[in-house]
């Protein structure tokens, strides 16, 4: 690439009904030389046509909007023309996260709060927060995302084409190894629909207790807990220290600390992180708590996301005996986690999203 | 990306530019939120102006306007009313 062409602003699409909003979003995001605001819609209907219409890198999106709703919008430019969603509302924080979780699963890469009245944040740290989050989303590179059946069938299709199947034996190549205790999950960028999707057939009288470790921002997985609680057949509950890991049930790790199982009886411990941490819960730290207790009695499952974070604990779960699979490529929101656990041989199957339910089903038994 | 550059502070001009925008926003809005004929247009109205409230530096009337938002057809209503009608004398 020339420097000529990496000087090239990256263009981004502002999506509000305040004129002020935009204005100012306008402002914050033009303050980075590194972006331009190419065009503005006013609601949903103008939204997904400027996008199908400008292509641009990344989109800054408001929920509450008139004619088309925020999430309907999302949907239609995901099933469209797949691009970087990033989500700012004030209705996705506290008991209103749900909204923040169906964002997510609609397609949205990412949900920034917009302050609240009595926020001491200030209006320099907010346009900060937009560039830094906007930076991160414009590099994710998404897929097509329409919503149900017709993502699952694309999907499918899509892996069958590609050969991406290619590290995949099937469930049954695998002894099946009664003795497993726990499924571990992994997910960070694109995670929430991802584990929608997986969890949703996982059958509520499971032998095996399962948990999962999503990267969120502080004070969003009790929303998530509630959001998947609600849309599959498992009980879903949000770990702390102490607790034991149940049978049929799905237990999230906590904002803001890392979730270690203790002992071979499935007690977990939830700790500080290390000062510098990025990912916080940690998936390696789980994973490899999770190796070390438990050895080849468990399941880890590597899904969409950004970065590396999983990929060594995933290893060290397969060291350990485990039975490891990551999603593939071509479903994947973000295929960063499981391609590293893949280049480093943590992965024992790579799958399709919607043939790691199956798969996993099947190493415990219940094929 | 070259990591260019990137400005420090929201510029004055443009934070001037943005009350002159607010002020217009609350133009159009306010009959609709004295009218309070349509309650759905009018939560939207003040979910919308709470937002651009802070951001032009006006934290109680963006504290006003949510609570509306919440309560409607209760809340501040007046309260919020009055404040706005500063804006546009």
């Amino acid at each position: 690439m020339t420097s000529a062409a990496r000087a090239t602003p990256t263009p981004v699409i502002v999506v509000d009904d305040s004129p002020v909003q935009r204005r100012f979003v306008r402002a914050a995001v033009e303050a980075d030389s590194d972006f331009t605001v190419v065009g503005e819609a006013r609601n949903g209907k103008e939204a997904v046509a400027l996008v199908a219409r400008l292509r641009p890198a990344a989109v800054l999106m408001d929920l509450d909007l008139p004619l088309m709703s925020g999430i309907e919008a999302i949907e239609a430019i995901m099933a469209a023309s797949p691009t970087p969603i990033l989500v700012y509302s004030a209705h996705v924080g506290g008991d209103e996260s749900a909204n923040a979780l169906e964002a997510l699963a609609a397609g949205a890469v990412d949900v920034l709060a917009k302050p609240r009245p009595d926020d001491l944040l200030s209006l320099d740290e907010y346009a900060d927060q937009i560039r830094r989050k906007l930076r991160v989303a414009s590099r994710i590179r998404v897929i097509t995302h329409p919503r149900g059946k017709l993502r699952s069938r694309e999907a499918v299709a899509a892996s069958s084409r590609l050969g991406l199947s290619r590290h995949a034996p099937l469930a049954g190549d695998r002894a099946v190894h009664t003795g497993v205790k726990l499924i571990a999950i992994g997910a960070s960028t694109g995670g929430p629909q991802a584990l929608h999707t997986l969890l949703s057939s996982l059958p509520t009288d499971l032998d095996q207790a399962v948990l999962v470790v999503q990267h969120m921002a502080d004070g969003f997985i009790p929303g998530l807990a509630s959001w998947l609680d609600q849309l599959v057949p498992m009980p879903v509950v949000v770990g702390a220290s102490g607790q034991r890991l149940q049978p049929g049930t799905i237990t999230i790790a906590p904002s803001g600390h890392n979730l270690l199982v203790q002992d071979a009886r499935l007690r977990i411990l939830c700790v500080e992180p290390d000062a510098g941490q990025f990912h916080v819960p940690g998936i390696d730290q789980c994973f490899t708590s999770v190796a070390d207790v438990l050895g080849p009695d468990a399941v880890g499952v590597l899904l969409t996301g950004m970065g590396r974070d999983g990929a060594q604990g995933l290893k060290a779960m397969r060291a350990r005996g485990a039975s490891t699979v990551g999603q593939d490529e071509a479903t994947s929101t973000v295929y960063g986690m499981p391609q590293a656990a893949f280049a480093l041989d943590a992965v024992e199957q790579q799958l399709p999203l919607h043939d790691i339910a199956p798969a996993v089903l099947g190493l415990v038994g219940r094929a | 990306m070259g990591g260019q550059s990137v400005a420090a502070a929201v510029p004055p001009a443009v934070l001037k530019e943005l009350r002159i925008v607010f002020a217009n926003e609350v133009r159009s809005r306010l009959p609709r939120l004295r009218a309070l004929s349509d309650l759905e247009a009018a939560r939207r109205d003040a979910h919308t102006l709470a937002s651009s409230a802070w951001v032009v530096g006006e934290p109680e009337i963006a504290r006003l306007a949510r609570a509306v938002e919440a309560e409607l057809p209760a809340g501040p209503v007046e309260e919020l009313l009055a404040r706005l009608s500063e804006y546009v004398p």
